[in-house]
């Protein structure tokens, strides 16, 4: 008997160990080992860091000379070493320290691997990124960095510097997304980094919309396709001003067949989920003419979607050459964003399309070989493994042509596919440019650094101390078009089509101390339409126009200037709109509760400042009078990919032609004009946001209705914040949305001490469970910026230091 | 009584000192050998076991909570359905109490095997 209770206890105790040592898969999630996870000895707790950090020394054969890093007290590393190789280490470790799951999770999606850890829920997303390419960009890119062996040192150190910190690991002190999801960090390696800046080149610079611009224009009339779709962009102020000198002699692509351009009939891929929605940024410098104390200041704030871990790290590399402060990518060497102590850089996205689509006719089901000039080509078959926790691994075969991967198919069409030609795809060496700017002096130095740069294409603002330049290059690698060449999708039957030559670097738009004595960019075209290569794209209107005319008007700028100009929540876009629809509004139709309503927005002064009720009903109105507006969509989209009119385009046609065809509504008989619109989406408006006010039970402050949030990457509710308490809009200079916002604010003058202020909505631990995870967010929310230090030297005592760390052998 | 208060400090210092050096369920080892060494009944180890573990889970929690301001365990409360970290921080020191219990229970009943088998073959050696 006794026996027997000693034989059930024993089973039961360890079975009972058995399964809280193990994950459970519910469903489509999986629980972690709870033992594992919520013993204090091992789990959760060992990531509950004290409030105030602890800092060890460090031995690391790979260390040259030692090294010191000083924690400032927003835990800024400042990394001082005697070489470049051993910064870059350093920069490695300190930076996986903090950032590794994020680090690695990035080049997960990168690489089209996330279901490894996260299971079915990402499947499809692995194979879009296979399909896109990203990885063979990244395979390229290798083999270019290679080629110039003191950049390809420098990131062997920084991959050293993260294996480094793996090395370090165990199952207590591994990072808390680990324990959470139960996997480990693998080895990371150069290609990660390359995976990386092709996962910036898959957010930033797959900016076209080939399929639904050939439905548009075999739906519509060409007339009216061009009234819809303007190619330029006549009110828009371009990045570089109207009236700059072209003076070069244009290159053309020789052998181009213009028989055969583009596809004459509706497609019916279903086109990816487009990443540049809400995506955008600014910079501008001023040259010392127009600044308070007569040097130049350089401003940038990167427009991404907001995520916690932050994207960017903060930090300082200091070496004999070097002695530089900025934003980098966790991942990355050296510092994207930032300033040294004679010059300071910022970049925008540019919004030229460098992604093609083209047809692929298979010759039949065994999708092996395609038309191509009247022949049969071989296509070569790629079989990607897709790993998924928790099930089977799944094969997807990739077909490559001679345009790049075919990334969509289309059941509806057994053998017709399309294929993408991007220019991620090409191995391009970006780290060299900012290893370049991180020690340039002057704007030659910084020519030189950007004149190899290729992708993503970035506009690149400059300006320096000494000579107190000012200059803005719109860099990247552009190939040369025809006209209208990848607009739409383009003949792949026909290899005349490939892009064939490229616009010589020196010939890409740019501008140096232009007269107005300031360089500005918003995602705006780049140029005005005289400049000599076609170029199509996606661009925003409305912010570069508020900067340029801000900037144009004032004078003697000083920091704090720049500061509200870099905060300001004003919107052009509803000061053009809002009085348009106002207008055709007739009152005696509203009732009690939209005549408040009315009133408010009657006195709305185009701030989308946190407690303005009228940003809301504005949102809210402008979203319905677009929609019902360009509701001959509907039915379009039901079965092929289309894309309505820009923003701009509708203001205008609202201002010039309220009675366009456009306005009439298609379910009624009756004939409506913009007028109807009006009125009709007015009162929508008024129902949602009342609706929304008696369900919240407040009244609708912009803040509250917009509901800002910050996810955490791999979308755990707990480990983000939602309502930050934030004004902003899209249209704005601060152009914060529900999900995307200022990712670095950064402003720096260059006087004769550098002095530069920066923040970013996160913090520099990754570790939710750090209380520098997220502690800049309040201060970025309310529009402030933390004074940067930047010391010249180990020795300059650095105030509030939280603590040092030595590096050596 | 005393007894029970033995096993109590022997599984937990013996926690305390290899539980920084095992897996998270070291303890399980602990607390078996000392249900093995003291145990009385089966009943009477598992509560030994069990408060045992519980309080030092318990104790080592607050302290790592209070270390680290709470910030933490709000969050991970979120992600259980647990209404708020105290509720998680109980539940956990139960669910480590119920281990360390069964472990000591099992230790428990190992001795009164053995003890039985002791007290049989005296009987047998006494009467022969």
């Amino acid at each position: 008997m006794k026996s027997l209770k000693f034989i059930v206890l024993l089973l039961f105790t360890v079975g009972m160990v058995y399964l809280l040592n193990n994950p459970i898969q519910t469903g489509k999630s999986k629980i972690p080992a709870l033992g594992k996870f919520l013993s204090p000895y091992t789990g959760f707790w060992q990531q509950a860091e004290s409030t105030s950090p602890n800092f060890d020394n460090y031995n690391f054969s790979n260390l040259k000379q030692p090294v010191s890093v000083k924690y400032d007290e927003k835990l800024v590393p400042h990394i001082f070493g005697k070489n470049n190789v051993d910064v870059a280490f350093v920069q490695g470790f300190v930076t996986a320290k903090h950032r590794l799951w994020q680090m690695e999770f990035q080049t997960h999606m990168a690489a089209g691997r996330l279901s490894e850890t996260i299971g079915s829920k990402t499947i499809n997303l692995d194979k879009k990124m296979r399909r896109l390419g990203l990885k063979m960009g990244a395979e390229k890119t290798i083999k270019k960095w290679k080629e110039r062996p003191d950049t390809y040192k420098l990131l062997q150190a920084y991959s050293d510097g993260v294996n480094a910190y793996i090395q370090s690991l165990n199952a207590k002190n591994m990072p808390l997304e680990y324990k959470l999801m139960g996997y480990s960090p693998e080895e990371w390696t150069p290609f990660k980094t390359a995976l990386l800046l092709k996962l910036m080149a898959y957010t930033l610079c797959i900016r076209e919309s080939d399929v639904e611009m050939t439905n548009a224009l075999a739906h519509f009339r060409r007339d009216t396709f061009d009234l819809l779709y303007p190619d330029n962009d006549p009110t828009g102020t371009p990045i570089i001003p109207k009236g700059t000198n072209w003076a070069f002699k244009k290159k053309t692509a020789t052998k181009n067949d213009k028989k055969s351009r583009s596809i004459n009939k509706k497609l019916s891929f279903n086109t990816y989920e487009k990443p540049y929605e809400g995506i955008g940024s600014n910079n501008w410098a001023v040259s010392g003419k127009k600044t308070a104390s007569g040097s130049p200041i350089l401003c940038n704030d990167p427009h991404l979607k907001l995520s916690l871990p932050s994207i960017w790290y903060e930090l300082q590399l200091h070496s004999p050459t070097t002695n530089v402060y900025g934003v980098s990518l966790p991942g990355a060497p050296g510092v994207i964003i930032g300033f040294n102590e004679h010059i300071a850089w910022g970049i925008t996205n540019v919004g030229m399309d460098v992604a093609d689509w083209y047809t692929v006719e298979w010759k039949d089901h065994t999708k092996t070989s395609y038309l191509l000039d009247g022949e049969y080509a071989d296509a070569t078959l790629k079989i990607e493994e897709i790993k998924v926790a928790g099930q089977a691994t799944i094969q997807d075969t990739i077909r490559h042509t001679i345009w790049g991967p075919v990334a969509y198919s289309d059941k509806n069409h057994p053998k017709f596919d399309l294929a993408l030609r991007w220019s991620a795809h090409d191995g391009s060496d970006e780290l060299t440019t900012f290893e370049k700017l991180n020690k340039a002096k002057n704007y030659a130095d910084y020519k030189e650094a950007i004149s190899t740069y290729e992708c993503p294409p970035q506009n690149f603002a400059f300006a320096d101390r000494a000579a107190g330049d000012i200059a803005i290059w719109v860099q990247g690698k552009f190939p040369i078009r025809e006209k209208e060449q990848g607009r739409f999708v383009q003949d792949g039957s026909n290899s005349a089509n490939k892009w064939e030559d490229f616009v010589p670097k020196d010939q890409n738009p740019h501008v140096r101390n232009p007269e107005r004595g300031f360089v500005s960019s918003a995602n705006q075209k780049s140029t005005d339409a005289d400049y000599p290569y076609y170029y199509t794209g996606q661009r925003s209107h409305y912010r570069g126009r508020i900067i340029n005319s801000r900037l144009e008007a004032m004078d003697g700028i000083s920091v704090e200037d720049m500061m509200k100009l870099q905060t300001d929540n004003y919107s052009l876009k509803a000061e053009e709109s809002l009085p348009l629809m106002l207008n055709k509004l007739d009152k005696s139709l509203l009732t009690k509760k939209e005549v408040a309503y009315y009133k408010i927005i009657s006195d709305w002064d185009y701030h989308y400042q946190k407690d303005a009720v009228g940003a809301s009903i504005f949102h809210e109105w402008w979203t319905e009078f677009y929609r019902q507006t360009w509701d001959e969509f509907k039915p379009l989209e039901a079965s092929n990919s289309f894309k309505k009119p820009v923003v701009w385009k509708t203001i205008q046609l609202l201002r010039d032609d309220p009675q366009s065809i456009f306005f009439d509504i298609q379910r009624t008989t009756a004939k409506e004009s913009a007028i109807e619109i009006a009125n009709f989406s007015f009162k929508d408006a008024c129902a949602k946001v009342n609706a929304w006010e008696r369900e919240n039970e407040k009244s609708a402050n912009w803040t509250d209705y917009q509901g800002t949030k910050i996810d955490h990457l791999a979308r755990i509710k707990a480990f983000g914040e939602i309502d930050v308490p934030i004004g902003g809009d899209r249209s704005s200079i601060n152009a914060v949305s529900k999900q995307n916002g200022p990712s670095w604010r950064m402003i720096v003058d260059l006087d004769k001490e550098v002095k530069a202020f920066g923040v970013y909505p996160g913090g520099q631990s990754g570790n939710p469970g750090s209380p520098y995870y997220d502690n800049f967010i309040a201060h970025w929310a309310a529009g402030k910026y933390y004074p940067i230090i930047f010391p010249k030297n180990e020795q300059e005592e650095i105030e509030n230091l939280l603590g040092t760390e030595i590096y050596q052998q | 009584m005393n007894q029970l208060l033995t096993g109590i400090v022997l599984i937990v210092v013996g926690t305390l000192i290899v539980s920084p050096f095992v897996p998270w369920w070291g303890f399980v080892v602990v607390a078996f050998l000392v249900g093995l060494g003291l145990g009385k009944t089966g009943m009477q180890s598992f509560y030994t076991g069990f408060i045992a573990i519980a309080v030092v889970w318990l104790v080592n929690m607050i302290v790592r909570n209070m270390i680290n301001d709470g910030i933490l365990l709000g969050k991970i409360a979120e992600l259980f359905p647990t209404p708020n970290g105290f509720v998680l921080m109980i539940l956990t020191a139960i669910l480590g109490g119920i281990v360390g219990g069964l472990a000591a229970a099992t230790g428990g009943t190992g001795r009164q095997i053995f003890i039985k088998q002791k007290r049989s073959r005296a009987y047998y050696y006494k009467n022969r």
